[in-house]
């Protein structure tokens, strides 16, 4: 569904990615690990059309999406949770959600959506009517994943829903994501510093270093690779 | 006393309408337009212009006025704001001030130095109230004020669009991701808060007489209204152009009338000094 084809994105004179390539297949769960600053965070930001790639293409259900504008990209189904959660602090839980609505009509009946987010998120419906500066980092984060799921996209591009949380909150996010691919078939391209967590529900991997794609495979050969382990697991 | 009581809410209304036009272009796009006051001068002038010049009907006139203000609301987006969308404030606000300096000096052009009038809208005897007159035009302001506040109060809060647009504010790229379009959504800000000094104009006219430098010192106190609420608060910069009414006007019977303007800014200065965050300023995030 999601076809990165040999995209190179720079920074003015600085390259971030150098001809990255990767896939994600329906229903499908995707990591994409690696240091700080690998290029993962680019890669997200360059298929949700935040960043516009100097060479290559960016394909989605068969058609090339590089070139148009972030409105243009979440409107054909895919939508990009980013780094650092970026709720809108001044807007209550519910408006949040609401705003992750925006690509819907005007009319549109949300109660469906919002029932299955509560009850991935049961934390979100107690705080439905407080602003989103006051919730904790994994109520934030919990937030963030809901809004990009009203937008009812394709293909969830998910960027370190761990950091900054708890272990249990993490495993609580991951057990969501996991979740939410098994019931809904929805798509996950997730980006994650946080290896092994990210290998346990994901089906395959790429591993990136310094913008360009290092190795890549089913998740568990990953998690049992050498070169992995000594880069990622900490020993 | 009663008297300076009345004509201090009046012009304090006026001031609130500003800043309830500054408030909302700022609540979308994170912009003070320091183009307020003119945008208010150019509202009065539409409106003499449709209704003394050619003869239009109180209501036919301001309705008019109204929409060719939220039109020029647009325009101006896409001159001052939309090319200077990601680049540094200052630059934005300086782009208003010009643009502020611009429409001055057009209406100079178009309609020459010299004030004209507007006649009320409504006619009606004076009310007398507790030792004091209250004319119709200076009802008909206070209650507007009040309307428009409520309005755009609901309007920000209850509606979704109110919503898209302060998600727009608050972060400009997260909105996009989520696929609001943020320039209609900017553009609807600017034509509202366009709008709004138009009805301030209009509002204005018939109770004092307007003329092309009228805007520089009413968009002015606007914005120290604005500031002294608490920026981004509305009911804050409806009880801020209140209070700053009043206190000019007793100011001026009392201190000194030709101190009058200089009120305003050693309040503004001294809030800013003991209460940056204005009277009603909240301490995180939200401004609405």
């Amino acid at each position: 569904m999601l076809e990165v084809e040999a995209i190179s994105v720079a920074y003015g004179p600085v390259r971030a990615l150098t001809e990255v390539s990767l896939r994600v297949a329906p229903g499908e769960i995707v990591a994409l690990l690696g240091a700080n600053g690998a290029g993962k965070t680019t890669t997200l930001a360059t298929i949700s059309g935040l960043q516009r790639p100097r060479a290559g293409v960016v394909r989605f259900e068969g058609q090339p999406i590089s070139g148009l504008a972030v409105e243009a990209i979440v409107r054909r189904g895919i939508a990009h949770c980013p780094e650092g959660r970026r709720v809108f602090a001044g807007l209550t839980v519910a408006e949040n959600l609401l705003a992750g609505g925006a690509i819907h009509p005007a009319r549109t009946d949300f109660s469906a959506d919002l029932a299955r987010i509560y009850t991935l998120f049961p934390r979100l419906a107690e705080r439905a009517g407080q602003h989103a500066w006051s919730l904790s980092g994994g109520e934030q984060q919990m937030l963030a994943v809901g809004r990009a799921l009203m937008a009812r996209p394709r293909l969830l591009l998910l960027d370190e829903p761990s950091l900054g949380l708890a272990p249990l909150l993490v495993a609580q996010m991951f057990a969501a994501i996991a979740r939410l691919n098994r019931e809904s078939g929805l798509a996950i391209l997730l980006v994650e510093q946080n290896a092994s967590v990210a290998l346990s529900v994901a089906h395959r991997a790429y591993v990136l270093e310094n913008g360009s794609v290092r190795l890549s495979g089913a998740a568990d050969a990953l998690a049992r690779d050498e070169r992995v382990r000594a880069a990622y697991f900490g020993g | 006393m009663p008297q300076l009581v009345v004509s201090g809410l009046t012009l304090g209304a006026v001031y609130a309408l500003v800043a309830l036009g500054l408030l909302l272009i700022f609540s979308a796009a994170r912009v003070v337009n320091f183009a307020q006051g003119q945008l208010l001068m150019i509202g009065a002038y539409l409106a003499i212009a449709a209704q003394v010049r050619h003869g239009l009907p109180a209501w036919a006139a301001y309705g008019l006025t109204l929409a060719a203000m939220a039109l020029l609301g647009v325009v101006f987006m896409l001159v001052a704001w939309r090319p200077l969308r990601g680049r540094p404030t200052h630059l934005v606000i300086l782009t208003t001030i010009a643009m502020g300096i611009i429409l001055e000096n057009l209406a100079l052009i178009v309609w020459g130095p010299l004030p004209v009038s507007l006649p009320a809208p409504l006619v009606g005897r004076p009310w007398r109230v507790a030792g004091g007159v209250i004319t119709m035009q200076q009802m008909f302001v206070m209650g507007t004020t009040m309307l428009a506040l409520v309005a755009l109060s609901l309007f920000m809060t209850r509606s979704r669009f109110g919503v898209l647009m302060r998600a727009t504010a608050q972060d400009l790229d997260m909105a996009r991701l989520v696929g609001i379009r943020v320039d209609r959504t900017i553009a609807a800000a600017f034509a509202i808060g366009s709008g709004l000094a138009g009805l301030a104009g209009l509002l204005v006219a018939p109770l004092y007489l307007a003329e092309p430098t009228m805007g520089g010192s009413l968009g002015l106190k606007g914005f120290v209204v604005a500031v002294v609420g608490g920026f981004g608060n509305l009911p804050g910069a409806v009880v801020g152009g209140l209070g700053l009414g009043l206190i000019e006007a007793f100011a001026a019977r009392y201190v000194s009338a030709e101190y009058r303007d200089a009120v305003a800014f050693i309040i503004m200065i001294a809030m800013l000094c003991v209460r940056p965050r204005g009277l009603f300023g909240e301490t995180v995030g939200e401004r609405v």
